[in-house]
């Protein structure tokens, strides 16, 4: 079962969490909410490059969340950090979790998963955005 | 723990479920208000009629329906009993949120256009009313003072128009409302009265005639009963004029194609085939209830509340909500720690807790918390158990920071 979900990388990354705090001059955010809980997560994200070869330069997070939230968004920001964005949009739930190390139940998983989701949000709306300067130009 | 004929290790004795480990430790339920634990007696009467009674209630003249029909109404009887109605005032429903979802459908039929409700209510008591009073009626909400229970002071503006529903008992908080004033208060004015009865009738002697009420709901699961069945109670010189929501077989005097009569409360409420074993069981559970005594639970509970909250003062840092909860149950944070982190550890621990809002989002915007922690307790609980949660919680304190 749940045995021990608080383990050492967990509460390293809760107790310390990196990149913690609202980023000035981010060129995209996303926020998730988990309505059970009140975890609120948002993702702020330095995305830049050529079009088609942007690459996420910086990554950061705040918000409130519990321990495995704050855990997996701290470390959402390391693994993002330096990737180029289409590689990054694609990181999915099973290596969040891999970074955890752990498989928690269908309750906590939501925990797990929000700074994801705010993360999504954050690139998709880069992505978007982009997606529609390019139709205005081509249009 | 002994009191005067409160056996605890007897009664644990009777719960299957409790002999099971949680996470490797010896398991401490302690979320009774979400829901109980069921006694071998409860799953017996419900096996015993698939077993040997099994029939269509109310359909049919045959020895075995009969017989079904005969352990269905007996049910009907003892839940009567237990809150203080007469059996035909009583309809089952699947749980006390459809209870009170007809309630609140009921009202709004009868003409209510003002609908006056607390911050304290559990969702169920606030989207009911939100869905039937579409474009019919209008919704206010009573402020909730400080975590304690609904003044009658408070209580303004309810008129023959109106319709006045409060919880009896605070599914975050534990706290009790004084249900025999605020429903009297609702009658002075002409207002009808609606009361979540899901948190109190586990623990509380009720008795709706003298509570005034006209209509009160509980769920048979919160009180040792199976899920999947759930009490309104109506009023009896209100039962008559209602037009069932729900209509279908055994709910009706006779069918034409032209239109239909329907048949006496509370059978016209009941369309469809019922769950007489779930009622069996909750008659089963009601009889466990009535042998081991409604007062002596509710003095084994307030002495588990009173170590619990002594036991999480001792571990420090603790904010507990509610002030004078009577229900077993002790809501609270530690510190600045998120309370699925303490519910993760307690759980870690073998000690099952609710973490969260508890369907209760208005309440907890009120009392300016996201989330809380919340132990509940009932009559298998022990003073051990309590003890450990204090220890759990001072583990979460030193892991965590």
């Amino acid at each position: 079962m749940n045995g021990g979900m608080y383990r050492e990388n967990i509460l390293d990354h809760y107790k310390r969490p990196h990149h913690r705090g609202k980023m000035k001059g981010a060129t995209c955010s996303g926020r998730a909410i988990n309505p059970f809980c009140g975890d609120d997560i948002t993702f702020y994200l330095k995305v830049r490059g050529k079009r088609g070869e942007e690459t996420v330069e910086e990554a950061s997070f705040d918000g409130k969340a519990c321990a495995i939230c704050t855990a997996a968004a701290s470390m959402l920001t390391d693994e993002v950090k330096g990737k180029a964005a289409a590689r990054a949009r694609s990181i999915g739930k099973g290596r969040v979790l891999e970074l955890l190390g752990i498989s928690p139940g269908p309750m906590r998983l939501k925990c797990a998963l929000l700074p994801l989701d705010a993360f999504r949000a954050a690139i998709y709306s880069f992505l978007g955005r982009n997606a529609s300067v390019k139709d205005d130009g081509d249009g | 723990m002994k009191m005067m004929g409160f056996d605890v290790e007897a009664i644990r004795g009777d719960f299957p479920l409790l002999a099971r480990r949680g996470n490797g430790k010896p398991l401490a339920y302690l979320d009774n208000a979400a829901t109980a634990q069921k006694p071998a007696a409860v799953l017996d009467a419900m096996r015993e009629y698939y077993e040997n009674s099994n029939a269509n209630a109310h359909r049919g003249g045959n020895a075995l329906a009969e017989e079904a029909t005969e352990i269905y109404e007996n049910a009907r009887k003892r839940v009567a009993r237990f809150v203080g109605a007469a059996p035909s005032e009583i309809v089952f429903t699947r749980n006390a949120t459809e209870a009170l979802n007809l309630a609140a459908r009921f009202c709004v039929g009868m003409g209510a256009k003002r609908i006056l409700l607390t911050e304290m209510e559990h969702h169920s008591n606030i989207v009911n009313w939100q869905l039937a009073a579409k474009g019919k009626a209008k919704i206010k909400y009573l402020k909730v003072k400080s975590a304690g229970a609904i003044c009658k002071e408070d209580v303004a503006g309810l008129g023959a128009d109106s319709v006045f529903s409060f919880t009896h008992a605070s599914n975050v908080l534990g706290i009790v409302n004084d249900a025999d004033a605020l429903c009297r208060l609702a009658k002075k004015a002409g207002a009808l009265s609606v009361v979540d009865g899901a948190q109190s009738a586990p623990h509380l002697e009720v008795d709706v005639h003298s509570m005034g009420c006209d209509f009160f709901a509980f769920s048979a699961h919160k009180m040792l009963g199976p899920t999947g069945v759930g009490v309104l109670y109506i009023r009896k010189g209100i039962a008559g004029g209602l037009e069932p929501i729900f209509g279908g077989g055994g709910a009706i005097e006779n069918v034409q194609l032209s239109g239909t009569t329907f048949a006496r409360a509370p059978q016209k409420f009941e369309p469809g085939t019922q769950d007489v074993a779930g009622a069996a069981g909750l008659a089963a559970a009601i009889d466990y209830l009535g042998n081991v005594g409604m007062g002596a639970i509710g003095r084994h509970v307030a002495a588990l509340h009173g170590a619990c909250v002594d036991g999480l003062e001792d571990a420090g840092g603790v904010e507990i909500y509610g002030d004078g909860a009577k229900t077993g149950i002790v809501s609270f944070n530690v510190g600045k720690l998120h309370a699925h982190d303490v519910g993760q550890i307690a759980s870690d621990d073998g000690i099952m807790l609710r973490t969260g809002h508890h369907c209760a989002r208005p309440l907890m915007k009120a009392l300016q918390v996201p989330a809380t922690a919340r132990a509940s307790f009932y009559l298998y609980n022990t003073e051990e158990e309590a003890g450990r949660l204090a220890a759990s919680v001072k583990r979460a304190k030193r892991v965590l920071s």
